[in-house]
């Protein structure tokens, strides 16, 4: 542990506005003997202030405690002042005696008592508090793309176009994957090989690109910069690749209904999927694959497995292209065809419409209805469908049966995920970070998903994703050298287990678990011994780690545990049974932003309640909670984000339900009321919320009265009679 | 070899076992092929072959024989447009012939070669192609040092760009900053824009009214729909003033010891005052009428400029400091130079009207427009009859036409050539037809009758319009013997204007054309210290045009008196003008806003002004329509706070590279065809991801596409089809190659085949026959080529690759192969290591259970992860009353955050737990560990990955071992 450095406090008075008895505060902050000094100042925030705690900082090695507003507005105007003044923002902590305080009590005294307390706690986190610096790291220029279709050979190409070496894996023989199929692509009208052509050309020239056919990717180990990728070649020999960071794009299947018996495939060879009449179609010919006969008319059935309650549930959005697609073709082929295709909605989005249009004016013919049964009768084929426009059931011969089949992702992608540590979506594409701002970027750091890996694209849609993915993946690589955050988790690897708690909750996978030689084999006899390693590039520091790591070995360098410990201990100074207090932990996401909207309303709530923030609720252990109790906390509330609303990508919030859950479940069974904690979730500006929550928490410490500790009763247990 | 018939009716986890144990000896796989039976099996292939080998072998020769032949009937290369095709096939087929000679590429080499020589003379030389990127290099540079070159070269190139000056600032004479101050009136900041627009003149009120405003014809939104109505937003900033009263300017102090004199107060005299005085002279004006104004006062009726506004304007130009003395006739200029004054501006203006010059022309009712005019305007009482005839087209013969009308008179106008060509601002025609009045066009009078010396009426001719003439219109030519009358009582004649007699100087130099003649930069006259402007010099013009003389001779005015060298100091260095394609620019389709007139009915009888004005909303409205064709108004933000210099000179700088930059590329693109951003780069010296971040920007405003499209590419780099004779010789030469290389290998290898070689042999019948299958797509117009021989050929290249590789299949693979029986004395450990390096984890040890100690238990979950069988499992069921019976040493012994956790419970607990607890959902840290016995195999990963102190959580207490499996098998076996 760090010596112990004595803290400034500056306490800030916004202006003489806040009405705390700050005479009281200097005094009883004075007493502690880790403050060297306490300095009131009226606009902490303004330029005179800002300087005062450069001076502060520039005069004094020790940290600075500034109470004033919430740190979510001030911080962001101390920061970058001492960055430009070259000093270390880490070295101060804030306490908000204003919008958790000041503007939140009627009451002058317990305001002030309250701040005291809140002061005395971001006083002892500061005194264990210990400078924080930021890191670089040189990786290897070189990028592997998964998958050889349209998106793959686009990824590969614009990333060679900044200069990355690109390794361009795909599993056929042949690049190309759907697009090879396609006998035409709207609305461009040309066919796929002649888009390819000229794009494999361009691949074959670039001498950045090293394309690596049939090749079966397994599996990879590593983190941003290091990857390794493991794959088995055509003769099944197993290699291996290192590379900076990894593009998928895995492209799409085709559903073959084969469980959908309605329609025979499989079954009838005259039955056949959209993708396998285009391939028909691109191979340039059109015949009925029972006889080799002539195609004079064609049935399709639009939504196969798709807006299905059985099957997908959403729509395939490509189908209803690739149906008119293959329409317009066919009548190119025999202009004397009879198309039907029979439809639940059309749905061709842009320009796409226009080729709807023509296929229309060609005559094909549009239905809206469903198909109850196909059946056969002395080799032909037969359907019966029902229009829903003219409410009549009509059965109809026809040579081909055409099934517009769902778009799925490709299975590789769910295989992937264990080891790549990214998430997928219900229906198996690849969970984006964030749908609204962070598009293709995965939860891990590095990889990143392209195309149809993500949800079915047109082929213009893969190649923007493409080159918007390039552009990702450049500003994280940066040509090469990849800068760190300054807040994170320190592993101290001497006191990792090696449980793997850490890697499998990270919200970012961000350790992993590596195997250790075979030296340390041996001294552990049979063991395998695993250990975590931290890539602390792709940390977030939202402390979930820490929270499980039984022997805490994992650490936020900002926020330790005797830290947390400390400040707890030192907000509930003031607990006892004849002042039940409520301690809330709140997550500096959405709760912070709630809380502090509160104060700016100058709602009131009591107070009798402490506030300990954390970066996320995550963070926050059973034994947190239960110190929290030790000290002498009356109740312990948890403000985090709603479900499934984690803003690190993942489920912080969701580790600390489980803390929530179990310390409830614990108490119960220890003679405690499991009722004196409580999680509770909230968007980031809705204060009633919050009021309700805290005004729940304070009427449950009031009622359920004294504490076993407060009574003295705690650790009694052996004394009592079972 | 088919799995044992035990497996049959297995208990499943045996069966696994066994499938295992089968998989690791090998024994899944074929049998041993003995030595000898290689050697037969590799014999026979050679017989099956050879009598296809010589064949497939020839069927290239053969092939490309007949493939250059056509190639020359129907001169296959001369159509060929891409060059680098024709590169890329040569580079093939040369590669091709030095492997191995095939008949024909050599006659194909030579075709090609002379068709690139040919297209290499006929494309772009890559000497042009670097003058370009040169000039586009040379813009970059001259753009500050050289605008005009720099523009030249950007119009040359058709390069558009918002960079430079707005074109309606340039179209200005008196260089007013439209695009800022229309911005400004956007963001409703209307006194910031009519402070900005004084920065310029103070006629804000004046020429809202009566500019005849180029600013509009030049505005970029009116190539789009209509102009902004830009004059009509000067009007507005000045009348939303005066709403407020008026403005009296901070007078500058006139510091400067020089006194200027200036002869008359029109427009040019007062705008080179308002200068000079805020430069800090201290400047006179003489001016011979009873008020100022000049022709803004006498010659503008007042229902297009009311007085009052004209005069607060020249107040505000007196509170600068200004003296005017009014009534005040100068005779000479260089006498008051003499007085005292150390320069002298002469704008005295072209006052009188010019004469007919035909017969009756001095009848009583004839009038000259200029002097009827200032008649009505200093409310002398003129009389006219009641049909007036008004001759002339301009902007006097308008004025004078409506002014006639409003004393009550049947107005014609006659004007000698059409509408097209008539002076005057087309509005004003338009409400000079509204008001009632007749335009006669194409006729002239020739004479005007009279009787008793009073005009009865005038003899016109019937004009028609022949070639243009120097002023580019076009002349009107009379029609021979189409002479008529038109009976009028009076005419006013507006056929252009002169210096009045009486303001000729003797001590001037004149021009032949009666102008005073003044240098047209520096406005020195033949005196020196005597500078002259407007319409005195330049003949009639536009009010616009006299205020921007006068601000330039107060320029020049202050250098000379400074004594800076003029010449050099009133040297245009021109700039470069904004041009954006218009068409390209996203707009609302609006056009511009109406102004509100007084209805015609009321003008009758009286001078109020027609035109209304714009409200507040409607002026920010009109002002938004300013498309912003020029970054010229970057210096103030979206917020209407500055931009700091710096700033701004870096974001335009950034803004003109990257314009230019993305020319280049466009440019390139034009003339060389699609290329990827790497030719780019190269071509071009930008870095290459720069080169992609401008084509992406480029594609996402579809400017790219649109390029593409004219010149036939879709995309940067997915360029036009190529034609079906490119592709022909594309895949041509890469099978040439491709065949080539194979021909080659088959040959070597047959010549003596051995059984290591059976898989590059089967390679290479592979390449001949994939070959073969696209040469069977090939054609050339429209034909295949040699397609019954290509048929013929592919049943013997099949039979051949079939026979190879069935061949292969029954070629043994090197394993050691052990029988069931040597398993049962195997040596356990060495299984271990080959097990897990095929399948990933620990092999199978046999049958067992699994302990569980929960006081070392870390609820990690490890073991259920890397358990292979899925077999164990952590439920979420808490033994919390183990956690009071946890012994001291144990305690210790478990990791610190995990005893702490125990401990803490205890210190808290006031009773002892009698149950375990059961959670509602998984635990990550807490829980009971199962097992599933029936699924284990005793691999003992869990127990390994345990990490639970000591010995870790997990024991596996084994039942079975593995030979004693194996044991088990082998009995059921026999």
């Amino acid at each position: 542990m760090a010596e112990e450095k004595k803290s400034t406090i500056l306490l800030c008075s916004c202006g003489g506005q806040l009405g705390l008895d700050y005479d009281m505060l200097v005094k009883e902050l004075n007493k502690s003997k880790s403050v060297s000094d306490v300095q009131l100042y009226d606009l902490v925030c303004q330029e005179n202030g800002l300087s005062e705690i450069a001076d502060i900082l520039q005069k004094t090695d020790g940290p600075l405690v500034i109470a004033a507003c919430t740190n979510q507005k001030i911080q962001p105007r101390i920061d970058p002042y001492l960055r430009f003044k070259n000093l270390d923002p880490s070295r101060v902590m804030y306490v908000n005696i204003r919008e958790h305080c000041a503007w939140v009590h009627e009451d002058v005294t317990d305001s002030s008592k309250k701040a005291l307390d809140m002061i005395r706690g971001g006083l002892a986190l500061s005194s264990l508090s210990s400078p924080i610096t930021t890191q670089k790291k040189t990786i290897k220029n070189h990028v592997t793309v998964i998958g050889g279709g349209i998106a793959g050979i686009e990824s590969a190409l614009n990333l060679s176009s900044f200069g990355y070496e690109v390794s361009l894996i795909e599993v056929e023989s042949e690049l190309g994957g759907h697009l090879r199929k396609l006998p035409v692509i709207a609305p461009v009208g040309k066919s796929g090989n002649e888009i390819l052509e000229m794009k494999l050309k361009a691949l074959s020239q670039n001498s950045l690109i090293n394309v690596i056919p049939n090749t079966k990717v397994k599996y990879f180990e590593g983190e941003m910069g290091n990857f390794m990728i493991h794959y088995l070649t055509k003769e099944g020999n197993e290699e291996s690749l290192g590379t900076s960071a990894v593009v998928l794009a895995t492209g799409f299947q085709e559903f073959k209904p084969t469980m959908i018996e309605e329609y025979r495939y499989g079954k009838n060879p005259d039955v056949i999927t959209q993708l396998e009449l285009s391939t028909m179609l691109t191979e340039g010919k059109l015949i009925r694959p029972s006889n080799d006969g002539e195609v004079k008319s064609v049935i399709m059935i639009q939504c196969v497995g798709s807006r299905s309650e059985d099957y997908k549930r959403d729509c395939s959005k490509l189908c209803c292209t690739f149906a008119i697609d293959n329409s317009i073709e066919i009548l190119k082929h025999n202009p004397e065809a009879q198309v039907r295709v029979i439809y639940m909605d059309i749905r061709v989005p842009f320009e796409n419409e226009m080729v709807y249009q023509q296929s229309r004016d060609l005559g094909v013919d549009y239905i809206r209805g469903r198909v109850s049964m196909v059946w056969e009768n002395e080799g032909k084929t037969y359907v019966k469908y029902y229009d829903s426009l003219l409410n009549k059931y009509y059965e109809i011969e026809t040579d081909l049966l055409v099934l517009s089949s769902a778009i799925l992702p490709s299975p590789s992608l769910s295989q992937w995920s264990e080891s790549l540590g990214y998430l997928l979506e219900d229906d198996g594409h690849v969970k984006e970070l964030y749908g609204k701002l962070r598009r293709n970027e995965t939860r891990r750091r590095g990889v990143i998903a392209v195309g149809a890996a993500t949800r079915p694209q047109f082929v213009r849609e893969s190649i923007t994703e493409a080159q918007a993915g390039a552009l990702v993946l450049h500003s994280e690589l940066q040509g090469g050298e990849i800068e760190s955050i300054q807040r994170g988790a320190i592993l101290n690897v001497d006191d990792c287990v090696g449980c793997s708690l850490c890697a499998q909750h990270c919200p970012r996978g961000v350790p992993l678990m590596i195997e250790q030689t075979e030296e340390e084999e041996e001294i552990e006899g049979q063991k395998i011994l695993f250990k975590a390693a931290i890539d602390i590039l792709n940390c977030h520091a939202c402390g979930v780690c820490q929270s499980l790591c039984p022997s805490a070995a994992i650490q936020l360098n900002f926020l330790t545990n005797e830290q947390l410990w400390v400040q707890i201990e030192a907000v509930l100074e003031d607990a006892g049974s004849d002042y039940p207090l409520t301690l809330c932990f709140y997550c500096e996401e959405c709760a912070v932003s709630t809380i502090d909207i509160v104060g700016t309303l100058r709602r009131h709530y009591p107070a009798s309640t402490r506030l300990i923030p954390v970066p996320c609720a995550g963070r926050v252990s059973i034994i947190d909670i239960l110190k929290a109790f030790e000290h002498g906390a009356s109740t312990v509330m948890i403000a985090a984000c709603e479900t499934d609303r984690c803003h690190f990508g993942g489920t912080g919030n969701e580790i600390a339900q489980v803390q929530v859950d179990v310390a409830r479940e614990i108490l119960n069974a220890i003679g405690w009321d499991g009722e004196r904690v409580e999680m509770f979730r909230m968007f980031s500006a809705e204060p009633d919320r919050f009021l309700t929550a805290v005004n729940e928490m304070v009427k449950r410490a009031n009622e359920l009265g004294a504490t076993p500790v407060h009574l003295g009763t705690a650790g009694k247990w052996k004394e009592v009679a079972e | 070899m088919k799995t044992p018939d035990i497996m049959d009716g297995m208990a499943p986890k045996r069966k696994r076992m066994m499938d295992m144990i089968l998989a690791l000896s090998g024994l899944k796989e074929e049998a041993t092929v003995p030595p000898g039976k290689i050697t037969e099996e590799i014999e026979s292939l050679k017989i099956e072959l050879s009598p296809l080998i010589e064949e497939i072998l020839n069927f290239p020769d053969e092939y490309f024989e007949a493939f250059v032949t056509t190639a020359e009937k129907t001169k296959l290369a001369e159509h060929i447009a891409d060059k680098s095709v024709l590169e890329s096939s040569i580079e093939s087929l040369e590669q091709s012939s030095s492997i191995t000679s095939i008949k024909g590429i050599e006659r194909l080499l030579k075709e090609l070669k002379v068709a690139l020589k040919k297209a290499e003379e006929e494309s772009k030389s890559s000497e042009e192609i670097k003058t370009l990127v040169d000039e586009l290099l040379e813009v970059k540079s001259s753009v500050h040092s050289n605008p005009q070159s720099a523009q030249a070269l950007l119009e040359k190139l058709d390069i558009k760009i918002r960079y430079g000056v707005p074109p309606c600032h340039v179209a200005c004479p008196a260089g007013v900053r439209v695009q800022r101050f229309v911005n400004l009136t956007r963001d409703e900041q209307f006194e910031e824009a009519l402070e900005l627009m004084r920065t310029t003149y103070p006629f804000a009120g004046t020429l809202g009214r009566v500019c005849n405003a180029p600013c509009e014809d030049d505005c970029t939104r009116g190539r789009i729909d209509q102009s902004v109505s830009i004059r009509n937003l000067h009007r507005f900033l000045a009348d939303n003033e005066r709403a407020k009263g008026p403005k009296v300017p901070a007078k500058p102090s006139l510091d400067k010891s020089d006194k200027v004199a200036i002869i008359g107060a029109g427009p040019a005299g007062i705008g080179c005052a308002y200068d000079l005085a805020r430069k800090g002279y201290q400047v006179t004006i003489f001016e011979a009428q009873p008020k100022s104004g000049g022709l803004l006062r006498y010659g503008i009726p007042s229902y297009r400029l009311p007085r009052d506004i004209l005069e607060d304007e020249i107040t505000y130009v007196e509170n600068l400091g200004v003296e005017i003395k009014t009534g005040k006739r100068i005779s000479s200029p260089s006498a008051l130079l003499q007085e005292g004054f150390k320069a002298v501006f002469v704008a005295t203006g072209a006052a009188s009207s010019r004469a007919m010059k035909i017969e009756g022309e001095d009848a009583k009712g004839v009038h000259h427009a200029l002097n009827f005019l200032e008649q009505v305007n200093k409310d002398e009482k003129v009389s006219l009859g009641k049909r007036v005839a008004v001759i002339g087209g301009g902007n006097a013969a308008v004025d004078s036409a409506r002014v006639a009308r409003r004393l009550g008179c049947e107005v014609t106008m006659i004007y000698r050539r059409s509408r097209n060509e008539m002076p005057a601002h087309h509005l004003e025609i338009e409400a000079t037809e509204d008001e009632g009045i007749k335009i006669m066009l194409l006729s002239t009078p020739i004479r005007v009758l009279e009787s008793d010396g009073k005009v009865t009426g005038l003899e016109c001719i019937r004009m028609r319009l022949g070639e243009p003439d120097s002023s580019g219109r076009r002349r009107p030519e009379p029609i021979p013997e189409s002479e008529f009358i038109v009976e009028v009582d009076d005419v006013i004649i507006a056929i252009g204007q002169l210096i009045a007699p009486e303001d000729y100087f003797s001590d001037l130099d004149y021009t032949a054309w009666g102008w005073i003649n003044a240098d047209p930069i520096t406005f020195q006259t033949n005196i020196e210290g005597v500078f002259a402007g407007g319409d005195a010099v330049s003949g009639p013009a536009t009010v616009v045009k006299a205020v921007g003389a006068g601000k330039s001779a107060a320029t020049a005015i202050d250098h000379y008196l400074i004594g800076n060298e003029l010449a050099i100091a009133m040297e245009d260095k021109g700039r470069i003008v904004a041009n954006v394609d218009a068409d390209r620019v996203q707009t609302e389709e609006e056009r511009r806003a109406h102004m509100p007139e007084l209805e015609v009915e009321q003008r009758e009888g009286n001078f109020n002004e027609v035109e209304l004005g714009f409200d507040s909303k409607t002026a920010s409205c009109e002002a938004s329509r300013c498309i912003n064709c020029s970054l010229s108004n970057m210096t103030v933000n979206v917020y209407g706070e500055e931009i700091d210099p710096s700033t701004h000179e870096k974001l335009t700088a950034e803004y003109l590279n990257n314009e230019i930059e993305r020319g280049a590329l466009i440019t390139l693109i034009h003339h060389l065809g699609a290329m990827t951003a790497k030719g780019l780069a190269e071509k071009t010296g930008l870095p290459q991801n720069r080169v992609l971040q401008h084509l992406l920007r480029m594609k996402r405003s579809e400017l790219l596409v649109i390029t593409g499209e004219t010149h036939g590419y879709l995309l940067y780099d997915v360029p036009r089809t190529p034609t079906e004779s490119e592709t022909t010789l594309e895949t041509i030469s890469t099978l040439a190659l491709q065949l080539a290389q194979a021909k080659t290998n088959l040959g070597a290898i047959m010549s003596d085949l051995k059984a290591q070689d059976i898989g590059n042999l089967a390679n290479a019948l592979e390449v001949f026959s994939r070959a073969r299958d696209r040469l069977q797509r090939v054609t050339i117009s429209g034909a295949i080529i040699k397609e019954n021989d290509l048929i013929a050929i592919e049943e013997k290249i099949r039979s051949a690759v079939v026979t190879t590789t069935r061949t292969r299949a029954r070629l043994p693979s090197t394993r050691p192969r052990m029988t069931i029986e040597d398993l049962v004395d195997i040596d356990v450990p060495s299984v271990l290591e080959e097990y897990e390096s095929q399948m990933g984890y620990t092999p199978l040890l046999g049958f067992g259970t699994i302990n569980w100690d929960d006081s070392k238990c870390l609820g990690c979950k490890s073991c259920e992860i890397i358990c292979p069988e899925d077999a164990i499992k952590l439920k979420p069921v808490l033994d919390t009353p183990r956690i009071f019976e946890i012994d001291d040493e144990s305690m210790k012994g478990l990791p610190v955050n995990k005893s702490l956790f125990y401990q803490t419970v205890r210190n808290l607990s006031v009773k002892k737990p009698s149950q375990k607890i059961q959670l509602a959902a998984e635990a990550p840290g807490f829980g009971t560990v199962e097992t599933d016995l029936y699924l284990c195999i005793g691999c003992r990963s869990c127990v390994r990955r345990c990490p639970g102190p000591g010995d870790g959580a997990l024991e596996l207490e084994l039942k079975w071992t593995l030979p004693e499996v194996i044991r088990q098998i082998t009995a059921q076996t026999q």
